[in-house]
């Protein structure tokens, strides 16, 4: 808990609430436009998927944004500590490699969830404001909320391991770059390409999906996809973990 | 001035930059190429301008501007370490030509990029799909400088932020923010405003026609403003501001 204090700390006058605020609030502008034009005659359409197509604008520019912010705010976190050079500071102070490995993971997926609760208050609010006559889908939001969640959290470990692991952190955010780009190519990929590639899973928990011809239809979310990034998260955590206990410094 | 260059050069040397430098365009080609396929029966256009519009569509709106912005933190992050604001400015070179001579490398930088990008759209057209239609190369050299010189405005905007901002990561973040501002520019109509929608006006992605005399103009003109706007900003900061070293 101390740990986790002391990364808040270090994140003061670090401009990194700022990054994440103009990021979510551009993918929030940009998704209201397109949903807005579209909802705007079939919202008193009760069989209409609108609050699964409002989800769906809203996951498909979150697979190109969030991977790019998740790795814009691991490296920050994490190029602090390469660039004073205080590892082996921290670890003459009882702080191994492997707390501030689990300190800044947490820091990093409790800043990513302010702004995930965030998207998910922004989508009902927009649903309502909309004037979406449906109730809300209790298990289709759910799934998406905490399949989002999962993700941010595979991704936030995948970039923790880069940012910490390679001191350059040109590697870390080409990851990211690439990631995101890969993220929202996905949606055009076919589904057993997408689910090589962590990034493209924001698309998976897609609630709704355009058929061949260009109408909005619901679809079914495969809890599976949030099973894998569970385990892809528990994995490079244990891996991220050992490593940095063993790493010398 | 060209030991300037040259000695930002060597700063390059052995520097991870060629990775996003060759993963990002070959990512936005082969993409590109994937679109064109998908689509080439609903693409009525002569097939090479087809094929530009699909490669250049991810490049120009997002690939390149973030490669670009990766290449200028990369750049200034040598400053950003080790106390070595304190050699730049007390180096026996005035901070015109240092700050110049970064611009310069950023910019020679783009045009490799801008180089290859349209070697990736000879060879796909070429080989993968074997385009019977002679090469436009007018039209193609057209989209080689006027789509670097328009990148000119986004490098010289991230080589101020680099500059300003201590961090690595957090310009490419913002970076990623102005693509989507460049957007909105370029569907307002107002794309000469905003270096990212000048840089999607200069890509030409949209239309199947080359860019007239006077918009080509137009385009450099506004790009070479920004151009000159952010490299003055820079010098001003500098000579003005006591720079802190860490």
């Amino acid at each position: 808990m101390k740990n986790l204090r002391v990364e808040f700390a270090k994140m003061k006058r670090k401009r990194i609430g700022m990054i994440g605020f103009f990021l979510l609030g551009l993918e929030l502008a940009w998704s209201t436009l397109p949903v807005r034009n579209l909802l705007a005659e079939v919202v008193d359409n009760a069989d209409y998927p609108a609050w699964e197509s409002v989800v769906m604008f809203i996951l498909t520019l979150k697979a190109l944004i969030f991977p790019i912010l998740i790795a814009v705010i691991v490296s920050r976190l994490n190029d602090m500590e390469h660039k004073g050079n205080t590892w082996k500071l921290l670890q003459s102070m009882g702080q191994g490699k492997e707390r501030i490995w689990h300190a800044k993971f947490m820091a990093a997926f409790l800043l990513i969830s302010i702004f995930q609760v965030l998207e998910a208050i922004y989508v009902l609010g927009f649903g309502n404001y909309l004037g979406i006559r449906t109730e809300v889908p209790v298990a289709m939001f759910f799934k998406y909320f905490v399949g989002a969640t999962v993700i941010n959290m595979a991704l936030i470990l995948v970039q923790q391991w880069l940012s910490m692991r390679f001191e350059n952190q040109v590697i870390a955010m080409s990851v990211g770059m690439l990631g995101g780009f890969s993220g929202i190519i996905s949606a055009f990929l076919p589904a057993f390409v997408r689910n090589l590639l962590i990034w493209g899973y924001y698309i998976n928990l897609t609630p709704a999906a355009f058929d061949a011809t260009g109408v909005i239809q619901r679809r079914e979310i495969g809890i599976w996809s949030i099973v894998i990034a569970l385990i892809a998260a528990a994995l490079i955590y244990a891996v991220g973990y050992k490593q940095m206990k063993e790493t010398e410094i | 001035m060209r030991r300037v260059i040259y000695a930002e050069w060597l700063k390059l040397k052995a520097s991870k930059i060629w990775i996003p430098m060759t993963l990002l365009p070959v990512l936005g080609a082969a993409v590109g190429a994937g679109n064109y396929y998908a689509n080439r029966q609903v693409l009525n256009m002569p097939e090479w301008h087809a094929l530009w519009t699909q490669v250049s569509l991810f490049c120009g709106y997002f690939f390149y501007p973030v490669l670009m912005a990766i290449c200028a933190s990369h750049l200034w992050k040598m400053e950003h370490h080790n106390y070595n604001w304190n050699r730049f400015m007390t180096m026996p070179v005035s901070k015109v030509k240092l700050l110049s001579g970064k611009l310069v490398l950023l910019g020679i930088l783009a045009l490799m990029v801008q180089v290859f990008l349209i070697l990736l759209y000879w060879l796909i057209g070429r080989f993968g799909f074997g385009f019977a239609a002679d090469f436009p190369l007018a039209v193609g050299l057209q989209r080689l400088f006027l789509g670097w010189f328009s990148a000119l405005a986004v490098v010289a905007m991230q080589f101020y932020l680099s500059m300003r901002i201590r961090s690595f990561a957090l310009p490419i973040g913002m970076s990623l923010g102005f693509c989507i501002v460049g957007l909105v520019c370029y569907s307002l109509g107002i794309g000469l405003l905003f270096p990212n929608s000048i840089m999607i006006l200069g890509f030409n992605s949209n239309y199947t026609e080359a860019i007239s005399l006077a918009e080509g103009m137009s385009i450099a003109g506004f790009s070479f403003i920004y151009i000159v706007l952010f490299l003055l900003l820079a010098i001003a900061y500098l000579r003005k501001r006591d720079i802190v070293s860490c």
